[in-house]
């Protein structure tokens, strides 16, 4: 076992480079995507389990290389990232029969690996303080994960409704709801997930630090569009708080720990 | 026959005024959702640009209250089909008033402490002497440093008896070779027990240790002024923690079981102009 680990723990270089090829195939695999007819279907698919293993194999790396679930570092959680919009699709077009969502997912997977690239060669390594040591860490940063993945995609999805008229408009509607509540217990359970080990570790639930401020805000976001869209007068609004949360998510996904040091959520 | 026909008549206008009510009931809620919602939001960028941690006390209680009196009024206003279906709407919102109460119950009745103890084992025979020549320590005010605690001290100075004795008599600190940033720490516990036998427990981060209705938690370590290694611990008495836990289990079940089982969804169905509930699948 212990050979295939090392193995697998590929130098900072090559996944460096393995970073740019996943971005490159998956966002050709996304152009082919689009134009979308008869053999460019078949080798968007292709391209995109090509780029989908790749992303895999440096998942998998950063692992080996690490010798724990690859959750720690920002390089460590957009690359994870990258890998779980591949599974969450697989799961939405056979709940929701939604296979024209295809697009949107890849080119989320492209602008993330994209950005991984850009976090350098020597991002991967980081060691693994005991506060993260612990049973909820997986659980809550996988489910925020998969939310994030979902939200995400709605958000672009509600764009894109607004520039579209009919049948076409209200099928992306409707994606956008199948997507926010797939993703929203998700984000419920990592936020509560989060609670709990905050209640092991620091000794209190919620601490009303900066990054739980901002995903409590995501998460309310989210719980006010599901329930406004069921009122006559403001339904047709209500998509609009998608991309707020989405908004809501990047900051606390990015600008909470890197601009405030002191957050006690501050690791990467 | 107008007996008969007055029935119905009566039945719809009860249901025309339920359903007055309810949608001032849900209007009320949004108003209070939006204003919490608004609110967080101004309180986070604030804190955001003040590049500090948000911390409210006041208000943050009376967000937490404001959010119970919203669920609270959730659960009256949007009674759904009353369908065995929707046990998940109501497992959800109960979930969370359990919850927010419990938080309420804490910040009334609970208490969590910092307690600064010296690691033992760092009060070594050079420390001593050196605290009782450069800072003018005695032998007795050692003998008290290493004796066991069974108080502390409150906020406001107040002495706050633990019912148990402790003390901390080592505490490891275990590294990363590559970067020497800290794998493991480890303070050991010694417990002496009224019938006069001594105990000793672990004590790690994630890991707090549960005595005499209290727990103590491993928050970090620091050198104190006089030379020896100090660990800082958080002591916690929450009396209402199960109920946080229960509203917290609550919760993520109700909201699994409306968001993602197909029949529990009639909830966030849109509704259709006329006020018929669609599925919206």
């Amino acid at each position: 076992m212990s050979d295939i680990l090392s193995v697998l723990a590929l130098s900072d270089s090559i996944r460096h480079i393995l970073s740019l090829v996943c971005a490159v195939v998956y966002l050709s695999a996304f152009a082919t995507c689009v134009v979308s007819s008869g053999k460019l279907k078949k080798i968007s698919s292709l391209m995109w389990g090509v780029g989908t293993a790749i992303n895999g194999l440096i998942v998998v790396s950063n692992w080996a290389v690490n010798g724990y679930m690859p959750f720690v570092s920002m390089y460590q959680v957009l690359t994870f990232l990258g890998l779980t919009y591949y599974f969450v699709y697989v799961y939405i077009s056979r709940r929701f029969s939604s296979e024209f969502l295809r697009p949107y997912f890849i080119l989320f997977q492209g602008v993330i690996l994209t950005g991984v690239f850009f976090m350098g060669k020597t991002a991967s390594a980081w060691s693994f303080p005991p506060a993260l040591q612990s049973a909820y860490f997986i659980p809550h940063v996988l489910s925020y994960m998969i939310s994030y993945t979902l939200v995400a995609v709605s958000a672009l999805i509600c764009i894109i409704s607004f520039f579209l008229k009919g049948e076409n408009r209200l099928r992306h509607e409707k994606a956008v709801y199948h997507l926010v509540i797939t993703g929203f217990p998700f984000m419920v359970l990592g936020m509560f997930l989060g609670a709990l080990w905050a209640n092991a570790c620091w000794g209190s639930f919620w601490s009303w630090d900066l990054k739980e401020t901002w995903s409590l805000l995501t998460v309310m976001t989210l719980s006010s569009y599901l329930h406004l869209r069921r009122t006559e007068a403001f339904g047709k609004y209500a998509k609009v708080l998608v991309i707020f949360a989405f908004i809501f998510e990047i900051i606390t996904l990015f600008f909470v720990g890197m601009f405030d040091e002191s957050s006690i959520h501050s690791y990467s | 026959m107008s007996s008969r026909k007055s029935v119905p008549s009566d039945k719809a206008s009860a249901a025309k005024t339920a359903g007055r009510l309810n949608k001032r009931l849900a209007n009320a809620l949004y108003i209070i959702l939006g204003a919490v919602t608004i609110a967080l939001l101004i309180m986070t960028v604030y804190a955001s640009a003040q590049g500090q941690n948000a911390d409210y006390p006041i208000v943050s209680a009376v967000v937490f209250v404001f959010l119970g009196g919203a669920l609270a009024v959730s659960v009256v206003a949007f009674n759904p089909q009353k369908s065995i279906y929707d046990i998940g709407f109501y497992l959800l919102h109960v979930g969370i008033v359990i919850f927010i109460s419990g938080m309420i119950i804490f910040a009334v009745r609970g208490s969590s402490h910092y307690v600064a103890l010296p690691d033992l084992s760092s009060v070594t025979e050079e420390v001593e002497n050196q605290m009782k020549s450069t800072y003018g320590w005695s032998d007795k005010d050692i003998d008290r440093l290493r004796s066991y605690r069974n108080q502390i001290a409150g906020e406001n100075g107040e002495i706050i008896d633990l019912g148990f004795n402790f003390r901390i008599t080592d505490f490891d600190t275990e590294y990363y070779e590559d970067d020497k940033s800290v794998k493991h720490y480890e303070a050991s516990l010694e417990f002496f027990l009224n019938d006069g036998t001594i105990e000793t427990e672990s004590l790690t981060v994630n890991h707090p240790i549960y005595r005499g209705g209290l727990k103590i938690y491993l928050m970090n370590v620091g050198l104190s002024p006089y030379g020896y290694e100090q660990v800082n611990l958080l002591i916690k008495n929450d009396p209402a923690e199960f109920l946080s836990v229960a509203g917290i289990i609550l919760t993520i079940l109700g909201t699994f079981m409306m968001c993602l089982l197909p029949k529990q969804m009639s909830y966030f169905r849109k509704k259709a102009s006329k006020g018929e509930v669609t599925p919206n699948e």
